[in-house]
């Protein structure tokens, strides 16, 4: 179970205190743009340190200056372990590589490496398969579903298109309102079904 | 580019020859004779334990004044209050003249070697703070985001994060104060040192030689911009080489 307080931003009341369950390995919460997602992602970490939870953000924050395997051993420094989890996402040739040398899929999947090296007991993705063309969706989530059962770590994620994760079958949220609040959606079966008649 | 300024330099000392020549002057020697005083000065060496002396004061100065500004603008950057309060003493030493600094420091000190690296220290410390200060403002939120959210340490911060992104600035507080640095410490040593390039320009401004003031002035503007060349541009490009990193996708 993850809660959170009230969050406001510049005098505002964004998002009511709320709570959700993890009752699968990935929960996926969904909600148009700018209705608070991230100000969510933050308020739960700033109100779960005892789960130290990790935040993938949107904008991959690799240091540019470092290597990815430099960037990695910023939060971890088992090296074995930094090339297990590059090996099972399939990037095993880009350790020596900087982050402006990748492209943004590489960077978003390498971002969740990092996060998952930190050993969270949630993690947070932010918006991951915003600004990805399809190949690069399919590749992370695999790589989600891969983090998810390799690690056990309970993963959520926040986006405006929850169908791009329907494959994970996560449990679903949505954030509406204004100030947003959280409910269990019910539009999995929907979802599933516009997308297998895609 | 290198090949466009060698070019340019040479057709500098052309134009040098060429005006000296047609000056027919003592105060203006052309660049043959400023060069066979150059190898004269070095031959006895008097020019290199002038040399010496004049970089031993440059580099201790700098290094203070370069370790001073670092921490004192790292701290009015990340500190309103800080720079609420003190930005006015730093903008105050900041326009102070290097010479009212140079006379004081003598008059308080004597004629001494603390009394001569003090004045520069004093005189380019808020110079190397205000590039600092500048560049800590500028930090991305995102990676001091990052480092509270993965709970990087302090060393990990000020090494990974901070450092990285004033690089810019501290060369830059590096190239400036080290050129200005130097031309101080010739009139700290022009008005109370008895060694130095400053010194001896001083000595010959007295004899009158305006050749040995040219060849000891431009055997240190050389050894600087050998510097330069061989040491900074190389260490600035090499750490900012990330920089010049492409998306592929």
């Amino acid at each position: 179970m993850v809660s959170w307080l009230d969050c406001w931003f510049a005098d505002q009341l964004i998002i009511r205190a709320g709570a959700l369950s993890l009752d699968s390995e990935v929960a996926v919460i969904s909600g148009p743009s700018g209705v608070g997602k991230t100000t969510l992602l933050r308020g739960i970490c700033r109100h779960n340190q005892l789960l130290n939870p990790r935040l993938v953000f949107q904008e991959p924050t690799l240091l540019p200056w470092l290597s990815v395997t430099d960037n990695l051993r910023a939060v971890c420094r088992e090296e074995g372990l930094q090339k297990h989890w590059l090996d099972l996402f399939d990037l095993p040739q880009v350790g020596a590589l900087r982050p402006g040398q990748l492209s943004l899929g590489m960077q978003r999947r390498i971002s969740i490496i990092r996060g998952i090296l930190a050993k969270p007991g949630l993690l947070l993705l932010d918006e991951p398969s915003a600004s990805l063309d399809p190949e690069n969706i399919e590749r992370l989530i695999i790589n989600i579903r891969v983090a998810s059962r390799e690690s056990s770590i309970p993963i959520l994620v926040v986006t405006h298109n929850p169908i791009d994760f329907n494959d994970l079958e996560p449990s679903y949220y949505q954030l509406v309102g204004r100030p947003a609040e959280i409910f269990r959606s019910t539009l999995s079966n929907r979802i599933r079904g516009s997308k297998s008649s895609r | 580019m290198r090949f466009t300024a060698t070019i340019s330099l040479v057709l500098l000392v052309i134009t040098w020859m060429v005006a000296s020549h047609f000056a027919q002057s003592d105060a203006f020697p052309g660049p043959v004779a400023v060069g066979e005083k150059m190898i004269q000065e070095s031959m006895n060496g008097e020019l290199w334990t002038h040399l010496g002396a004049t970089f031993t004061r440059v580099f201790v100065a700098f290094g203070c004044a370069w370790a001073c500004g670092v921490v004192i603008g790292a701290l009015l950057g990340r500190s309103d209050a800080l720079d609420q309060w003190f930005w006015p003493w730093v903008n105050t030493f900041l326009n102070m003249p290097a010479l009212v600094v140079i006379v004081i420091c003598y008059l308080g000190l004597g004629m001494t070697e603390l009394a001569a690296v003090l004045a520069v220290v004093v005189n380019k410390t808020p110079l190397i703070a205000v590039n600092v200060r500048d560049g800590v403002r500028q930090f991305e939120p995102r990676y001091e985001e990052f480092a509270s959210i993965y709970r990087l340490s302090w060393i990990q911060k000020i090494r990974l994060i901070w450092i990285p992104q004033l690089e810019p600035f501290l060369f830059t507080a590096l190239r400036t104060g080290l050129s200005l640095t130097w031309k101080i410490i010739l009139v700290v040593e022009l008005l109370g040192r008895s060694s130095g390039i400053g010194f001896q320009i001083h000595l010959y401004f007295q004899l009158f030689e305006v050749d040995m003031i040219l060849a000891y002035a431009l055997s240190f503007m050389i050894a600087m911009q050998l510097i330069e060349w061989i040491v900074v541009r190389p260490v600035e490009q090499h750490v900012q080489r990330w920089r010049k990193d492409g998306q592929l996708a």
